[in-house]
């Protein structure tokens, strides 16, 4: 068990490495770099290679990285190019937004999608059934970025109950905090909740539907308690792997997301930094992103063994 | 946040009442000029929403539009301007004393001014500010003030500029970001990092900045106009989107929005709590045609292109088959004001001038006799992930096919755009300058042989020597004529079309009064407050 | 008969009864009426299309759906809405269906590879595809646009980068479960070529599963194209994308709410479509699938 662990660490430390490397040379493919962007009005290209020496950017690249690993390592990402603000400290703030938004879609997702999928199993074949399924596929099938819209279209132009975007710090006041998240949440979560569903519904169906159960319930163990037993444990590795595959999915949603409600998150932060070319920002939110993807998975693969050391053996996708 | 919601509920209780009696109208028609001034209580903090995020907070750094927009609040200068747009002393207690042959500037300092950190303001202060503005490597301002040879430090309230040459537009550029002054105790702690923490002269003082869109000043304590300050509090935050901004400030989460757009402005007018402020900017809207830039902007000589567009005869068939009317009305809901001179109504240099009306058959008829191949092929270059550019672009595609040339649009990244026409990789460059108040700061940007912005390649005699002499005489009247003659030269060589003056429209609640919006675009709230 | 015969007469029997079990699933059957109807649209696009996609009417700005000529209205430059959602529906299909191929045709050698001669080689192509998940697609495409420049083709090359590692790691999961087989097991042991193996044997397996997931990746992939789109990032204006389209109305969100709702209804009926189609496609090739 250790052992599986270590290596798991080992893992994902060696995919954090090379992320980044991967983070930092492809901000250096960007066009421009950071003395131009300082020097916008000046023209002087003496002056740029002055800058360029001051902040080490004339060094090699791998120099540079190593540098920059340096510091990332202490907790310092630079500063940003044109605003000077301390990255880490932006990102800092920014963090906890963030991870509020995704907390609240995957709370949304887990209450809307578990028992469906529950019940779905249950009934299976049934109108029931199917109308569920269709749904969930249509929870799929629509873009993030439209539902975004049509929400604020009914919810805030047309009845005027929420406010369209921004946000407010939950300790400063829960309830202004919620009214922006809310149509936020809801966007991000519907996608979830189809997926969430569907693989509540086919776990569900596996167990219910294997030996061991059909003696229990010869046994004279009722109904519920056998549906009951199996949607706890199915519950737990259902969440387990969506938040594993669909993490990825996740991440992309949150950008658009805080980009049409206008919430300061990371996701909003990468697109700002790439579209006002501030490249240690991006640096910065882009391995922060990174990283964090690698942990989760890291904690959801160790947690999924956990629960089911069958499952320990290697290979496999 | 705000107490506007708390005022909202109140009057609304009043309105219904007084409703029945008066019959109250609803939409209002939009003023012109600044916020109407009324009685404004003390105290309060307003949120003011930015259409896009200053970059760094240091007056002799900063590159970005919306800085300075947002600066003059805690960082004051030498000069500012008035409604009329007219340069008046501010820091400075009267305009300068400028020698016969223009070389001497003598500037008198106010007296008893202190910065927001509690140091004096006087004229060693001033010469470390206009000292690092030349001379620091990175700053953006050295160009600005590079007529200036020695800045001498005659008493701690009198400073004497000793120029290379006569500069007319000096005194203009001294009420910009170049004449901002900054505490020197400040710059002595930060260096170059003094953005993060600025102190200057201002009614507010920097409070933190959390975050790029996010910037808090306080009421200053040191401010020598203490008494005029009503509010607490600004806060100036970002964003980017203008139905987003729009939305916001009808809810009442920001309190003003700055640069409403057009497609909003209707449903602003029309809502009863939301005045709306409009005035005719400095800036204006252009199309740059490279003419002869084929090795660099600000780098003559030029050699003339082989391209159709150099010649001057196809460069006025292409304007004659756009419609500014037309154009204003789709791409910009009406909101520009249609004009080709570079010089903005608004701004006492301007002269009134025949701009060139659309005319299809004359146009055609110059192509025909020109002998070239139709359709003729341009590139246009427009701003990438930019809706109203993307309009604007769609719409002078459609307008320039009836005549005979076949546009290609080319969505560019602001920057990359912005170095391919340095580097004379374009045809045709549809770009906005944001505007100045000295009409040099408008003409030379792009008219000057030198200019690192010329992207047209540039290079008249006759238009030089005009625009030189323009720059080295101080007197107004002469200065006026001289620019109504480079004008129509311009308009002539048609090496840059300008298309529409800006328009900047301002969004405020109805219970907030007192803010100075001019031309320049500066959203000022030294007297700004909360009516009672 | 030989072992050849027996094989194709299997895979002949197995399509007419996968066939039959899919045209007794309603809802498969509509997620393929589905798709067939917006494909026709995509392929007919130029030829049934009431206007010029591109044509500007400067006269009729933003007129409501049902006015004289144009039944879904206009938009804020007076082209007609359903010929702009016709034009819009060739984009993103062609934009999910080259992406999704483009990504096939790496990741699936790739896989083989990978899967069929494990070792250093495996476990190296598995970390590098680790890395590259740890990238969100809209990161990627956000960096790619910015250093080559926003369009359609840079949307689609993103959208494929995307796209490769989920692919790669199903395909490298069939090889490795498929290897294991007797069949297989047995033409190592006779002395098959490599190649024999992997195209006779492997291969075809692969299809069935990879058919599935290709069926729900390309939805995904117009979404992607949309979002890019919208983003500025994708296709640029005037050329008619459902995500451009959406971007616009934005702007025009209190004078013309429904130019908002028709490019998302285009996108929801036909990504819900592949998606049912997809659904159907797995209940009934993929044997270890649930019912």
């Amino acid at each position: 068990m250790k052992w599986f662990i270590m290596r798991k660490v080992g893992t994902s430390l060696l995919t954090l490495l090379i992320a980044t490397m991967v983070v930092f040379i492809g901000v250096q493919a960007l066009p421009g770099d950071t003395a131009e962007v300082m020097t916008a009005e000046v023209t002087d290209p003496a002056v740029i290679q002055a800058i360029r020496a001051k902040y080490g950017l004339d060094q090699p690249v791998p120099v540079q990285y190593v540098k920059w690993m340096e510091n990332a390592i202490q907790g310092d990402l630079g500063q940003s190019a044109q605003t000077k603000l301390s990255v880490s400290s932006v990102l800092a703030d920014r963090i906890p937004v963030t991870l509020e938004l995704a907390g609240l879609a995957l709370l949304i997702a887990v209450l809307i999608g578990i028992p469906l999928g529950i019940m779905a199993a249950v009934r299976q074949g049934t109108w029931w059934d199917y109308a569920s399924t269709t749904g969930s596929l249509l929870g799929l099938s629509v873009p993030h970025f439209w539902l975004g819209l049509l929400f604020i279209l009914a919810f805030s132009v047309g009845l005027g109950w929420l406010p369209a975007s921004g946000y407010v710090p939950f300790f400063e006041s829960p309830l202004q905090n919620l009214a922006r998240m809310i149509m936020p949440a809801v966007v991000l979560g519907t996608g979830l909740a189809a997926v969430v569903m569907r693989q509540m519904r086919s776990s569900m169906l596996e167990s219910l539907s294997a030996d061991y159960i059909r003696t229990a319930r010869a046994k004279g163990l009722s109904e519920r308690a056998v549906i009951g037993i199996h949607a706890l444990r199915n519950s737990l590795t259902t969440v387990l792997t969506v938040v594993g595959l669909q993490l990825g999915a996740l991440i992309s949603g949150v950008v658009i997301t805080e980009q049409i409600f206008v919430i300061p998150g990371l996701g909003k932060m990468t697109l700002d930094a790439v579209f006002s070319r501030d490249y240690i920002g991006l640096q910065g939110v882009v391995l922060v992103t990174a990283a964090a993807y690698i942990l989760v998975n890291f904690l959801v693969d160790v947690a999924y063994v956990l629960l089911n050391p069958r499952l320990r053996l290697g290979g496999g996708a | 946040m705000s107490i506007r919601k708390l005022t909202k509920a109140s009057t609304a209780v009043i309105a219904v009442a007084v409703l029945g009696v008066t019959g109250c109208a609803g939409g209002q028609d939009i003023q012109a000029g600044p916020t109407p001034q009324q009685e404004v209580s003390k105290g309060g903090s307003i949120v003011v929403a930015m259409s896009g995020a200053p970059d760094t907070l240091d007056a002799t750094f900063t590159s970005s539009k919306h800085a300075t927009y947002v600066l003059p609040n805690f960082c004051e200068a030498l000069f500012s301007i008035n409604a009329d747009l007219e340069v008046i002393p501010q820091l400075a207690s009267e305009l300068p004393t400028i020698s016969d042959d223009g070389l001497a500037y003598t500037i008198k300092l106010g007296d008893g001014i202190k910065f927001n950190d509690g140091t004096d303001f006087d004229a060693t202060a001033v010469k470390i500010s206009l000292d690092r503005a030349k001379e620091n490597p990175l700053s953006a301002r050295a160009s600005g003030l590079k007529s200036i040879a020695e800045v001498k430090v005659v008493d701690p309230s009198t400073i004497e500029l000793t120029l290379s040459s006569p500069n007319a537009p000096l005194t203009s550029v001294l009420a910009n970001r170049e004449g901002m002054i900054l505490s020197p105790t400040q710059i002595e702690k930060l260096g170059d990092d003094f953005g993060t923490d600025p102190v200057c002269v201002g009614p507010f003082s920097f409070d933190s900045r959390p975050s790029a869109d996010r910037i808090e000043l306080k009421k200053s304590e040191f401010y020598y106009d203490k008494d005029k300050v009503n509010l607490d509090a600004v806060t100036f935050v970002t964003i980017t989107q203008p139905n987003v901004r729009s939305t916001n400030l009808l809810s009442g989460d920001v309190d003003v929005a700055n640069d409403v757009g057009p497609a909003d402005v209707a449903k602003l007018k029309s809502s009863s709590n939301v005045d709306v402020t409009q005035v005719t900017s400095l800036g204006y809207q252009l199309i740059t045609i490279n003419v002869a830039n084929s090795n660099g902007a600000g780098k003559p000589p030029y050699e003339l292109l082989d391209a159709p567009m150099a010649n001057p005869d196809i460069r006025k068939a292409f304007e004659l088959s756009l419609d500014r009317d037309a154009i204003n009305e789709v791409v910009y809901g009406g909101f520009k004001v249609p004009g080709c001179s570079p010089i903005s109504p608004s701004s006492p240099f301007f002269t009134q001038v025949e701009c060139t009306k659309q005319n299809i058959e004359e146009a055609k008829k110059i192509i025909a006799a020109s002998g070239l191949a139709t359709p003729i092929p341009v590139t246009l270059t427009v701003k990438a992930s930019d809706d109203e550019q993307a309009k604007l672009g769609t719409v002078i595609q459609s307008m320039a096919e009836k005549v005979g040339f076949n546009i290609t649009l080319k969505p560019s990244e602001s920057t990359t755009g912005g170095n391919a026409a340095i580097a004379g990789d374009f045809d045709i460059y549809a770009n906005g300058w944001s505007g100045r108040v000295d009409p040099a700061q408008n003409i030379d940007v792009f008219w000057a042989p030198k200019s690192a912005l010329n992207y047209s390649g540039v290079d008249d005699k006759e238009l030089n020597k005009v625009l030189d002499e323009a720059e080295t005489t101080s007197d107004f009247d002469t200065r006026k004529s001289l620019y109504k003659t480079a004008v129509e030269r311009m308009l002539q060589d048609r090496n840059y079309i300008v298309m529409f003056h800006d328009q900047l429209i301002l969004g405020s609640g109805k219970n907030v009064s007192g803010i100075e919006y001019y031309g320049d675009g500066v959203v000022r709230m030294k007297t700004a407050g909360f009516i009672e | 008969m030989t072992s050849a015969n027996v094989a194709l007469n299997v895979r002949a029997h197995r399509r007419r009864r996968v066939r039959r079990r899919f045209l007794r699933r309603p809802t498969a059957v509509v997620g393929l009426t589905g798709v067939l109807f917006v494909v026709a649209i995509g392929l007919l696009a130029p030829l049934i299309s009431p206007y010029d996609p591109a044509a500007n009417d400067y006269s009729n700005l933003l007129a409501s759906a049902f006015s004289p000529g144009h039944l879904f209205g206009t938009d804020e430059l007076g082209r007609d809405i359903l010929s702009r959602l016709m034009a819009g529906t060739s984009t993103s299909l062609l934009a999910g269906l080259l992406a999704t191929l483009f990504a096939l045709a790496v990741a699936v050698p790739i896989g083989l590879i990978s899967g069929y001669y494990r070792g250093l080689l495996d476990t190296t192509i598995m970390r590098a595809t680790d890395v590259m998940l740890a990238f969100p697609f809209l990161v990627l495409a956000v960096g790619l646009a910015a250093i080559i420049g926003p369009s359609l083709g840079n949307a689609i090359l993103a959208l494929s980068l995307a796209t490769i590692p989920g692919f790669l790691r199903i395909t490298r999961g069939e090889v490795l479960g498929l290897r294991g087989q007797e069949y297989v097991q047995a033409a190592i042991v006779n002395g098959a070529l490599d190649r024999v193996i992997l195209f006779r044997h492997i291969l075809p397996n692969l299809v069935s599963v990879l058919v599935v997931q290709a069926s729900v990746t390309i939805p995904a992939l117009i979404i992607g194209e949309a979002t890019l789109s919208f983003l500025g990032l994708g296709v640029q204006p005037p050329a008619a994308s459902w995500g451009t389209m959406l971007s616009s109305a934005q702007n025009y969100i209190w004078q013309a709410p429904t130019l908002a709702l028709y490019p998302g209804i285009a996108i929801a009926i036909t990504t819900l479509s592949f998606n049912l189609l997809g659904d159907g496609l797995r209940d009934v090739l993929d044997p270890r699938s649930k019912k």
